[in-house]
């Protein structure tokens, strides 16, 4: 017993090491494996989200042209879209309440107050939360394309889990050919203006400057908002595919304002996937 | 007592450099070789005489409030321990022991700009290389985390000893 307290005694410091190092390789891998983790030691708590909304406060005056500028490149595409609908549908034909036409998808609007995107983990935070109806698995679209999904929401911020982070997946589609592929962004791979897309089958006719859209078969995204376009074209002639790399529509060093994507009918559809 | 409020100012300043400065700039394609890590020049310089314990305790707390803001919880508090547990080994292997006082602080001014040098370049180089290593988590591209590495480690030796002159020159 006492050889063992002299044992103890004499690497209590290496013990100590060893029993701090366990304390933070657990929060390491509890962080990793699950999307879900605590609230409190997030950057969506109330402390450091309210740092990071004071520096926003501050330096949202510096970008507020550009600011104005992507929203007012947004108003003018969404313009040209409804204006083409009208003619396309004619006012007349379409009768208001008609269960074809349930609105699937709700947007809020939502400021981005951190954004990271030049580690192997990025992280975005922005100034909605639960309060403003938002939760978890829910779509976040940029002005101009995808930026990526609400993983981790507080009572007035949420955590966004975007694009260019290892653990992001998402199912896109070859406009010109119709083929699937799986969006991915590789650690030491790609940098913030590039991800890659797997499993387009080598027989698809994939050209540079594509674009890829999301398929909207995840209930997160709606269908057809823009991801990205094609820059490097790779075979993989084991595997009978393509490897794509895409630059990313939304450039993630200069975001500012994004919208939370809202699928009402996104339980029915897990619900039928379930069955299957 | 007013030692330790000297070493809260440290923190709360080089955190704030690193997350509202360091962390913001944007260099294009070259982004991911700007992110040099500063903070833990508040564990390296401090005295030899501290105690082993006392620096853990005081690298869990660093690594916990970056982690906390960086959204990377876990991450920087590994790295930081180990590099905290390692540190007198590594000053034990790149000078006798008689070099250093135990009652000093390890800034540019008490140890000698060559010291200074060989001492910080070889403990960022190695915070730097392990912080890469556990954000990647693979050997796949060794190479260029280890050059990644190297030049973070620079431009975070170039910021120190700008801090240097600006706030211990004095004395």
């Amino acid at each position: 017993m006492r050889n063992l307290i002299l044992l103890i005694q004499k690497y209590r410091n290496l013990l100590f090491f060893l029993f701090l190092e366990f304390i933070a390789i657990s929060f390491l891998f509890s962080w990793k494996n699950t999307y879900h983790h605590s609230t409190y030691i997030s950057s969506s708590n109330f402390i450091t989200s309210t740092v990071w909304n004071w520096k926003n406060k501050i330096d949202s005056y510096f970008n507020l042209s550009e600011i104005n500028k992507q929203l007012a490149d947004e108003n003018a595409f969404l313009k040209e879209m409804l204006l083409n609908k009208e003619i396309l549908l004619g006012k007349n034909f379409v009768k208001s309440g008609d269960s074809l036409f349930v609105k699937a998808f709700k947007f809020q609007e939502a400021t981005i107050i951190q954004s990271q995107f030049k580690f192997s983990e990025n992280h975005i935070l922005i100034n909605k939360g639960s309060i403003n109806g938002i939760e978890t698995e829910m779509g976040f679209k940029g002005t101009k394309g995808i930026i990526g999904r609400v993983v981790n929401v507080s009572a007035h911020y949420a955590n966004v889990l975007p694009v260019i982070n290892a653990d992001f997946k998402l199912s896109v589609i070859h406009n010109a050919s119709n083929s699937w592929g799986d969006l991915s962004w590789e650690k030491g791979i790609n940098d913030y203006r590039t991800a890659t897309i797997n499993n387009i089958p080598i027989y698809a006719k994939v050209n540079l400057n594509d674009l890829f859209t999301t398929t909207g078969s995840d209930g997160i995204f709606p269908s057809q908002i823009p991801v990205g376009k094609v820059v490097k074209i790779e075979k993989d002639q084991e595997a009978q595919k393509k490897v794509i790399t895409i630059e990313l529509i939304e450039d993630f060093s200069n975001i500012h304002v994004g919208f939370v994507v809202k699928n009402n009918l996104r339980s029915e559809m897990i619900e039928i996937q379930k069955n299957e | 007592m007013s030692n330790s409020f000297q070493h809260i100012y440290w923190v709360i300043g080089l955190l704030f450099f690193q997350l509202f400065v360091i962390d913001v700039i944007d260099l294009g394609t070259y982004s991911s070789f700007f992110t040099p890590l500063i903070f833990s020049y508040v564990i390296f310089k401090r005295k030899l005489e501290t105690t082993v314990t006392e620096l853990l305790i005081f690298a869990f707390i660093v690594g916990f409030l970056v982690d906390v803001f960086r959204n990377t919880i876990g991450l920087n508090i590994s790295v930081l321990l180990l590099v905290t547990f390692l540190r007198s080994r590594i000053l034990n292997l790149i000078s006798a022991r008689e070099d250093f006082d135990d009652n000093i602080e390890l800034n540019l001014f008490n140890i000698g700009i060559l010291r200074y040098l060989f001492y910080y370049g070889v403990v960022l180089f190695f915070h730097h290389a392990l912080f890469y290593l556990v954000e990647q988590f693979s050997f796949v591209h060794l190479f260029s985390l280890l050059s990644k590495a190297l030049v973070n480690s620079i431009f975070a030796l170039a910021i120190l000893i700008l801090f240097e002159f600006i706030f211990n020159s004095n004395k």
